[in-house]
């Protein structure tokens, strides 16, 4: 009781409270040019790179308005599409906003509008108004132009062979990177807004006949759901739309790399973009798909398997190897072969720790160490790894402080867990491996067992969307094993995964072609 | 889901709480890696050495004790569990008897009876029963304290020599402690358990590498718990033959005059049961296929004649073999051969009416035919008696 009054303290309470912002009074754009000014001062107020520019146009007849943000909108099509222009225009074409998009502004996107709120959210965006006096709508000009990052490589999802570009901060180059892969005309983005104040582009890629549409559905609802003054990360909009909200899994997939999101697309899975994040969520997923890397499929399948079978042992490494370790030294010494078990008790001689606190001991300075070697600035890496690796590997086990099979289980350990390819796959694992230690430490290989039917149970509880986690395993689908444990070869896999519900399970069937397709066969 | 969470709690909280989880670490332990168990008639009490692994010895640094690679303790008592107890007080760590795989017991304790040693290493948890257990006809003090150059505690080299020995010379067996038990508990128990002794090397020298070593052929035929008598290397590989399929032993053979080794390399070996009118006799077929390993004059192996004249030979020194052998059993007025089984499992009825007077009064003069087969199937890596000479171009 007292835990639930605790946690009813501490999460927010469901209770709703009046949105801000949302549903202001639709204002609309005055005809005279000091009203406009005015507006906008009610409503950017005296905000620094708002620039409000006055033109005369029309032979020095009609005065103008130019509302941009600075350097949000790009100074050259301002200069040569716009301002130009406009100072150049003869009197007979300024009379009406229609007339004067259509023959003078040279900007490629255009529209004409009257609502004022309409103004301002696009202005935000890096778009341009052009407000002419004694006319009651504005025109809007295409003008966003913020400098962005180019394509780069990958940094965090690494592959040897495969395509080197990876999805960047700009949502735009991010669509371009996925379209330029899918030339399909049934792919298609869908725009939504997140964020009250931030007011992020969220962008829900699918292919059209293959995504199921519930799904889809269901993700654009669960989108609509969320509350939020900003959105930062993908992890924010995971934390709100997953399945389960408490679980440690992930049942979201991020990916960096533009050739994963198009394959899973090609799935039946949707994809979903974030502005200003250059990672991009993929669901539903399966914990399956987390262990498959790019490589995967570049190499051939007889080492594709071959790197297959190392992750999954990876994986159940990095879960279960100190706990195993611990339950082996401390309650079952009859189960090692016995020179092992002579080596291990020549290596414990004189330790001073019980090797329950040892191995808790050990693994959490190997997580200091690797989070301090992520966190430290570039210029001083060599310390910690210097520190690291004599100090605690060496100099440790020499003054018989840690046992050195203790520093070997640990070491293994840690690098199994960076064999695993997915980020997001190997924090559980890590994460669980602590009370697996303590219960493998007080019950042994029977708290093992009990530990690990726990999180087993819990992962197979698990959804993703409504798709199982643990799928294709639990439920069995056996087409879908080819892509698992073993990477079969991709003729061998014709068939869409059954785990995920999608309109066409047939990868080889016709699409009906549109005409204009590519313009070069 | 509260209350299920606090249930939960409850119940690991109070596992922990009873003190069911003692606190144990693999470094408070001596692991006992071989045992010899003696017992002294005069005074009645059984005497128990124990081979422990010295902590230092199994550190690649050499470790930080002494320089023995071995600890010995030594207990007495009245009964064996008295002494292992015993044994106990002088050790500074808890023995630990899952990973010992040797028990030696003296020959003194064998013809006293051993079966209160053997029931309690069965019945206690701690024991394997896959444990080799043999008999030596060597004193204690000598046995326990030779040093072996091939393991840092020299008991464990008995394991060894007994795989192998099956294997390579086929005069010795390992034998498990649940096979001794299993065999003690048949209706008509004689069974035979491996020897051990210290062989004195034959060089006279002062170097090192030569000294005492373990050794291992021959065994003891033992009647209930008892050992009754020894049988030499070449009885137990008569008695080998016939019971264990993989015996890869050497069969010297004389052909036309030279003496030939050949390389047993599979064989089968049946005991068939035949009662005919209440007479009862045995058949003990025995299939070899044997490989050329050394032939002593230039001979062509390929001619038929001489390959029949080596199987001839081979069949008649091995059935020779076997029938010593069995004529020993014979002898002793012990069935180790366990034929009475055979006829147990064939004749039930004809069984029950011997069952008891089985060792002492029938099988001593039962009819025992031995018909060996033997056949060369191989000739090793020659196919000629010579290498690339005349004949063959």
């Amino acid at each position: 009781m007292l835990f639930k009054r605790l946690l009813k303290k501490i999460l927010p309470s469901a209770q709703k409270k009046p949105s801000v912002g949302g549903h202001q009074q639709k204002q609309r754009v005055s005809a005279n040019l000091d009203k406009v000014l005015e507006q906008f001062k009610q409503c950017f107020g005296n905000t620094s790179d708002l620039v409000l520019r006055k033109v005369v146009t029309g032979e020095g007849t009609k005065p103008a308005l130019v509302v941009y943000i600075d350097n949000m909108a790009d100074t050259a099509v301002l200069n040569e599409g716009i301002i130009a222009k406009l100072q150049e225009a003869p009197q007979e074409l300024v009379q009406d906003v229609k007339v004067l998009s259509q023959t003078v502004i040279a900007v490629a996107k255009v529209s004409i509008t009257s609502d004022f709120n309409k103004i301002t959210n696009d202005i935000s965006y890096g778009n341009t108004a052009i407000f002419l006096a004694g006319s009651d709508r504005a025109i809007i000009a295409a003008t966003i132009g913020w400098k962005t990052r180019a394509i780069e490589k990958s940094d965090t999802q690494v592959n040897i062979e495969g395509p080197k570009d990876a999805f960047v901060e700009n949502v735009a180059d991010n669509l371009t990177l996925v379209r330029r892969r899918i030339r399909d005309s049934n792919l298609r983005f869908e725009n939504m807004t997140v964020g009250t104040r931030e007011r992020a582009r969220v962008v829900v890629g699918y292919i059209e006949g293959i995504a199921d549409p519930g799904i889809l559905a269901e993700v654009k609802r669960r989108i609509n759901t969320i509350e939020i003054d900003g959105m930062f990360s993908p992890e924010y909009l995971q934390e709100y739309i997953k399945d389960n909200k408490w679980t440690p899994f992930s049942t979201i997939m991020k990916s960096e790399r533009p050739e994963k999101i198009v394959a899973c697309l090609l799935e039946g899975r949707i994809a979903v973009f974030i502005d200003n994040f250059p990672f991009i969520s993929v669901m539903p997923v399966s914990f399956a798909m987390f262990l498959q890397a790019g490589d995967d499929y570049y190499q051939t399948f007889y080492y594709g398997s071959f790197l297959r079978f190392i992750r999954y042992f990876a994986v159940l490494v990095t879960l279960l190897l100190p706990s195993f370790y611990i339950a082996l030294i401390t309650h079952h010494w009859e189960m090692m072969p016995t020179i092992l078990a002579l080596s291990i008790l020549a290596g414990r001689e004189g330790i001073p720790f019980p090797p329950l606190i040892e191995a808790l001991a050990m693994e959490f300075t190997f997580e200091i160490l690797r989070e301090a070697g992520i966190r430290l600035p570039k210029a001083v890496g060599q310390a910690v790894s210097i520190v690291g690796a004599l100090v605690i590997g060496q100099s440790a086990v020499q003054a018989g402080l840690v046992s050195p099979s203790i520093v070997i289980v640990v070491a293994f350990t840690g690098i199994a867990s960076f064999a695993i390819p997915d980020y997001h796959a190997s924090i559980p694992m890590r994460l669980l491996r602590f009370p697996l230690i303590i219960a493998a430490g007080l019950l042994g290989i029977p708290g093992l067992v009990g530990g690990l039917l726990m999180i087993w149970g819990h992962m197979v509880s698990l959804t993703s969307f409504g798709v199982p986690y643990m799928a294709p395993f639990t439920p069995l689908q056996v087409k879908d094993l080819k892509d698992t444990i073993f990477r079969f070869p991709r003729w061998a896999m014709i068939n869409r995964p059954q785990s995920v519900p999608d309109m066409d399970p047939d990868r080889t069937g016709d699409i009906e072609l549109r005409p204009g397709g590519n313009p070069l066969e | 889901m509260m209350r299920n969470f606090l249930v939960g709690m409850l119940l690991i909280i109070s596992l922990v709480c009873t003190g069911c989880v003692e606190h144990r670490d693999i470094s408070d332990l001596n692991m006992v890696l071989g045992a010899m168990i003696d017992y002294d008639p005069q005074q009645g009490k059984y005497i128990v050495y124990v081979q422990v692994a010295a902590p230092g010895a199994f550190n690649k640094d050499g470790g930080t004790r002494g320089k023995t690679s071995f600890l010995l303790f030594q207990g007495e008592g009245k009964t064996f569990f008295q002494a292992i107890r015993d044994a106990a007080k002088d050790s500074g760590k808890r023995l630990f008897w899952a990973h010992c795989y040797v028990y030696v017991i003296t020959e003194r304790l064998a013809q006293h009876g051993f079966f209160s040693v053997l029931d309690f290493l069965c019945r206690d948890y701690e024991i394997r029963e896959t444990a080799y257990l043999m008999v030596t006809d060597e004193k204690p003090d000598q046995f326990v304290t030779l040093e072996s150059q091939a393991e840092n505690v020299p008991l464990i080299n008995l394991k060894v020599l007994l795989d192998l020995g099956l294997k390579r010379h086929g005069t010795t067996f390992p034998m498990k402690l649940s096979d001794v038990f299993r065999d003690y508990l048949a209706d008509d128990s004689n069974y035979v358990i491996p020897l051990v002794s210290i062989d004195k090397p034959h060089l006279k020298t002062q170097s090192p590498a030569v000294s005492d070593q373990l050794h291992a052929t021959r065994a003891v035929v033992v009647k209930k718990d008892k050992m009754i008598d020894v049988l030499s290397g070449e009885e137990t590989r008569g008695y080998l033959w016939v019971k264990r399929q993989k015996t890869h032993g050497i069969v010297v053979v004389k052909v036309e005059d030279e003496l030939i080794s050949l390389e047993e390399i599979g064989h089968e070996a049946k005991i068939i049961p035949q009662v005919n009118q209440g007479e009862i006799s045995f058949l003990i077929e025995l299939q070899s296929e044997l490989n050329y390993g050394e032939i002593g004059q230039p001979t062509n192996i390929q001619e038929e004649k001489f390959i029949q004249a080596t199987e001839q030979a081979a069949s008649h020194v091995l059935a020779q073999e076997v029938e010593k052998s069995i004529q020993k059993s014979q002898e002793m007025k012990a069935d180790f051969f366990s034929l009475g089984r055979e006829l147990q499992l064939a004749y039930p009825e004809t069984w029950q009416a011997v069952q008891k007077e089985w060792s002492e009064k029938v099988f001593p003069d039962v009819a025992i035919k031995v018909s060996v087969k033997a056949k060369i199937e191989r000739t090793g890596l020659l196919t000629f008696n010579h290498l690339g000479g005349s004949e063959s171009e």
